[in-house]
């Protein structure tokens, strides 16, 4: 894109689009949305990649990052329905909105990186106990009876440790981000 | 449903913290594809085309025939038509460079004995059909060539649409349909203002069941928003029952009546409401409870008692003029209104900022400050980047946040007289929709009006922060709009725009929350509202129903009565205690309850039930909605229901009393059968023609789940959510009726009714 372009889209008037940029901009974004909806790795791949060519194929004028980035993720959210409809029939399109709210909360007008510094951060501020069973839930998809064994607690105190922790976590990343 | 979105996505961004799993760099990947795509795109038959008529020009030079199945008549194979290219691309050098020069080399390349032509003599050949030698098959390829780019023209045309109905993607699209051609009575052809206001008026063609693909300019590649075609940019015409909203309301007044002609007048339309029914209002209240009753409705506390004395004659207007000047009145009401605005919203009631906005609005009514000012101070309140609750901003901390969508619901139902959860997601299926408030366009302004306000949990102090980002959103020249999804699963924008479509910037506010607060506070649809609010108050139910198509007991007659009502409200300044003075002082407010026995219940047949039903709808008499302990809120009236269910047999005792083929809801206790509330017996037992016609939509549309139906009944609640509790209550209440879904959602219906009158 040429500094004049680059400009006249900092401004805030109508550009064209060029995709090299677009992607530069926005694949963060669009691959953490679909993570966020509830796609694999390696669907939201191929879903960022089909959102992609789907606006390059339906040419539009770009008049704000933030315009840009919402348009996107209504695109890459209609493709993951379309995708969860071929496979199981579901119909969730009412909850669009309530989503995208959802995402606004924590990601804003970014594409998440500033979310994912303030969460770091607030990662080291928990109880290790804490970090030792989110890291298995999340980082190694352990389950609930897993996590407790390897705590020495039950099945209802970890989840009632993951819960806090969450909480805590919320909250200090909220404050962050105020 | 929202606080697990958040959770959702706050989990997805977890994982990635902790794993380190990050977007990956797609961009080469994603320009390959892209490319790849643009390569096919413009790869096509042509040099095949023109191979295959240089081959047949070959013909006459003597290379046999070019037959469908790719051999000569002769038997042998055609050379390929890259060969036959290339073949002929040599003899065109050869040709050049035998015309060009004497080179030996190329002379050598060129058949001996056939004259090469030159290659602009071969392109002409080629591109000149019609002088390409005579044949059959010739002609075919021409016409195969034809069909082949009309075939790819309709598709163009016609396919477009196809792709995206199968969901395979977004389309975005200034959609609206073409205009026809529209004529006058006198057959001239109507200019663009008389066009649009033609089409307004004409009937609603979407349905729950009907909403096909809208069309789209088939010519348009480009998927630019061009905002100035937009159904907004040209000024919508309301319907009869509300008024263009960018009158001046000083230009439409009727004439103002005096207090007792207002009433006298609303009498008298209730009279013939009445008749044109047919039904027998119930007795006329004495004198001593009917002014009981005017005392316990409009001023009544803890600290007050009435009594009336018996030798006095009730005027009824004075007394409720009088009734209506007492601070109590003022304190009482004012706990109405901000209970209307703010129940089940996120600040509790009893919370300082709401206490605070209920002592304010007392202040306010006790000083007879216009309704229409009020709205502007509730609705443009300032609110600051970001700042705590207080009274002023009360409104909107409590409801915004969400996408606002809850926020929507109460202005819709306080200040539009409008249920705007209905155009959430489609136009108003009812036929007789009409004005803004019944197009899904209208509901995506709204939010895009409100974009930027939000509020949200202060965990510090226990209360909410409303922030207002529209100062810089809406600064620059770059506004943000709203995107909506059609039923067709098409997505388009909506920008913050008047619902009567002027920019929000002609309304001098610098934001458009508080353009909205100065339009609608200009608004017909406010008066209408308060005065349709108000009426529901003290009646239990709307005069009409903010929802077309459920409720039309002489919808005509009570719609005429709310319009009369509006006018003589904004005559006499838009003054609160003025319309509830009226009401109170009504032959409608002055009915006796209707009293139905046990054994008169169960004997009672559906006409007998219904005739009663409709005496209630039409205010003949009191309202038995809402006045029993289950109608509370939905969750109660819900439960009410399964225990009436889970106990109802036709077996008792008075069993042969009952005329009707279904058992009635009673509940066995003991021996005793125990009768449902009045308002179930009266309103839950049978239905309108109109609200089982409803159902019945709902019930035939494939679109729907149950989940959505029940969402669709709920949603006709001022105050009720279609929470995960519901529909786990309605499920079970499904059970109950041995998986009657009609009866289930008629049944909701009763709930729905009956705890919205409670307020």
């Amino acid at each position: 894109m040429t500094a004049d372009s680059s400009q006249a889209s900092k401004v805030g008037s109508p550009t064209e689009l060029d995709l090299t940029e677009l992607v530069a901009r926005h694949q963060a974004t669009v691959w953490r949305y679909l993570r966020a909806l509830g796609a694999e790795a390696a669907l939201a791949d191929d879903l960022t990649q089909d959102t992609f060519l789907e606006v390059m194929r339906r040419p539009f004028q770009q008049y704000s990052d933030a315009a840009t980035a919402s348009y996107l993720r209504r695109v890459a959210h209609n493709l993951f329905i379309s995708k969860r409809r071929r496979e199981t029939r579901m119909t969730v399109t009412e909850h669009a909105e309530q989503f995208e709210s959802a995402w606004m909360r924590w990601a804003g007008f970014e594409s998440g990186n500033v979310t994912l510094d303030a969460l770091a951060d607030c990662l080291t501020r928990i109880t290790d106990r804490a970090r030792q069973a989110l890291n298995m839930r999340f980082g190694q998809g352990s389950s609930r009876r897993d996590i407790s064994d390897a705590l020495g607690i039950s099945e209802h105190g970890a989840k009632n440790l993951m819960q806090r922790a969450k909480t805590q976590l919320r909250e200090c990343v909220e404050a962050k981000l105020k | 449903m929202n606080e697990q979105f958040e959770q959702q996505v706050f989990d997805s961004f977890l994982e990635e913290a902790i794993t380190g799993h990050g977007p990956p760099d797609l961009t080469a990947r994603i320009q390959a594809a892209w490319e790849k795509e643009q390569s096919e795109a413009t790869t096509d038959t042509k040099p095949l085309v023109v191979a295959e008529i240089v081959a047949k020009k070959d013909v006459s030079s003597g290379v046999a025939a070019r037959s469908i199945n790719g051999k000569s008549k002769n038997g042998k194979a055609f050379p390929d038509p890259a060969a036959t290219v290339s073949q002929a691309a040599t003899q065109q050098a050869g040709a050049s460079t035998v015309g060009d020069s004497t080179s030996g080399a190329n002379a050598e390349s060129a058949p001996s004995g056939v004259k090469v032509p030159t290659t602009t003599e071969r392109l002409r050949q080629a591109t000149a059909v019609g002088e390409i030698g005579g044949g059959i098959s010739q002609r075919r390829t021409v016409v195969a060539m034809l069909l082949a780019v009309s075939a790819a023209i309709l598709l163009i045309v016609l396919g477009w649409q196809t792709m995206f109905v199968d969901g395979m993607g977004p389309s975005l699209v200034n959609d609206h349909p073409p205009q026809p051609e529209l004529t006058n009575d006198q057959g001239e052809r109507l200019g663009g203002r008389e066009r649009d206001i033609a089409q307004h008026d004409r009937p609603e063609v979407s349905s729950l069941e009907n909403q096909g693909p809208t069309s789209s300019d088939p010519g348009e590649g480009s998927l630019e928003l061009n905002l100035d075609n937009l159904p907004f940019d040209s000024p919508q015409v309301a319907g009869p029952s509300s008024a263009n909203p960018r009158a001046n309301d000083r230009q439409v007044l009727p004439q103002r009546l005096e207090g007792d002609a207002v009433v006298a007048e609303l009498d008298e339309q209730l009279s013939q409401l009445w008749r044109q029914v047919g039904v027998s209002p119930t007795r006329t209240l004495d004198d001593a409870a009917l002014a009981e009753k005017m005392f316990t409705t409009l001023v009544a506390s803890e600290q007050n008692e009435f009594k009336w004395a018996d030798d006095r004659e009730l005027n009824r207007l004075r007394f409720a003029t009088y009734l209506t000047s007492q601070r109590g009145f003022a304190s009482k009401w004012s706990d109405r209104i901000t209970r209307q605005w703010l129940k089940r919203s996120s600040l509790p009631l009893d919370s300082e900022p709401v206490q605070e906005l209920r002592s304010s609005l007392a202040a306010e009514i006790v000083a007879s400050k216009p309704w229409n000012e009020i709205v502007l101070d509730v609705l443009g309140a300032e609110l600051g980047e970001s700042s705590d609750t207080s009274a002023e901003n009360v409104f909107i901390s409590a409801l915004a946040g969400g996408g606002n969508h809850r926020l929507l619901k109460r202005v819709g139902f306080n200040f539009m007289n409008a249920n705007l959860a209905c155009i959430r997601c489609h136009d108003d299926a009812s036929q007789k929709a009409e004005g803004v408030t019944a197009r899904q366009e209208t509901y995506w302004t709204l939010v895009a009006l409100l974009n930027g306000v939000d509020a949200r949990g202060n965990f510090a102090s226990g209360g909410r922060q409303v922030t207002d980002k529209q100062p810089a959103l809406f600064g620059g020249k770059n506004e943000p709009v709203a995107y909506y999804d059609l039923l067709n699963g098409r997505l388009k924008s909506a920008s913050a725009r008047m619902p009567g479509g002027e920019s929000w910037k002609s309304k001098g506010a610098d934001t458009p929350r508080k353009a909205l607060a100065v339009w609608l506070s200009n608004s017909e649809l406010a008066d209408t509202a308060i005065v349709n609010q108000t009426w529901k108050s003290l009646f239990g139910r709307p005069l009409v129903l903010p929802v077309g198509g459920v409720d039309v007991v002489a919808e005509d007659a009570r719609k005429r009565m709310l319009t009369f009502l509006t006018g003589q409200f904004r005559a006499h300044d838009r003054d609160l205690k003025s319309l509830v003075g009226w009401m109170v002082a009504s032959e409608a407010f002055a009915r006796s309850d209707l009293q139905l026995e046990h054994s008169q219940w169960l004997a009672a047949n559906d006409d007998e039930l219904q005739r009663i039903q409709i005496t209630e709808r039409v205010f003949g008499a009191a309202n038995s909605l809402g006045r029993s302990a289950e109608a509370s809120n939905l969750e109660q009236s819900v439960a009410a229901l399964i225990k009436w269910s889970s106990g109802g047999t036709s077996g008792s005792a008075l069993g042969q009393l009952d005329h009707r083929s279904v058992p009635k809801k009673s509940r066995r206790v003991g021996s005793e059968l125990q009768m449902p509330s009045m308002s179930f017996a009266v309103h839950g037992e049978t239905h309108l023609n109109s609200e089982e016609e409803f159902v019945k939509r709902l019930m035939n549309s494939t679109r729907l789940s149950w989940e959505q139906r029940v969402e669709h009944i709920v949603a006709l609640s001022e105050h009720g959510n279609a929470n995960g509790r519901i529909q786990q209550l309605a499920k079970e209440l499904l059970r109950e009726n041995d998986g009657d879904r009609q009866a289930t959602l008629l049944d909701l219906l009763w709930a729905v009714q009956n705890s919205d009158a409670r307020g």
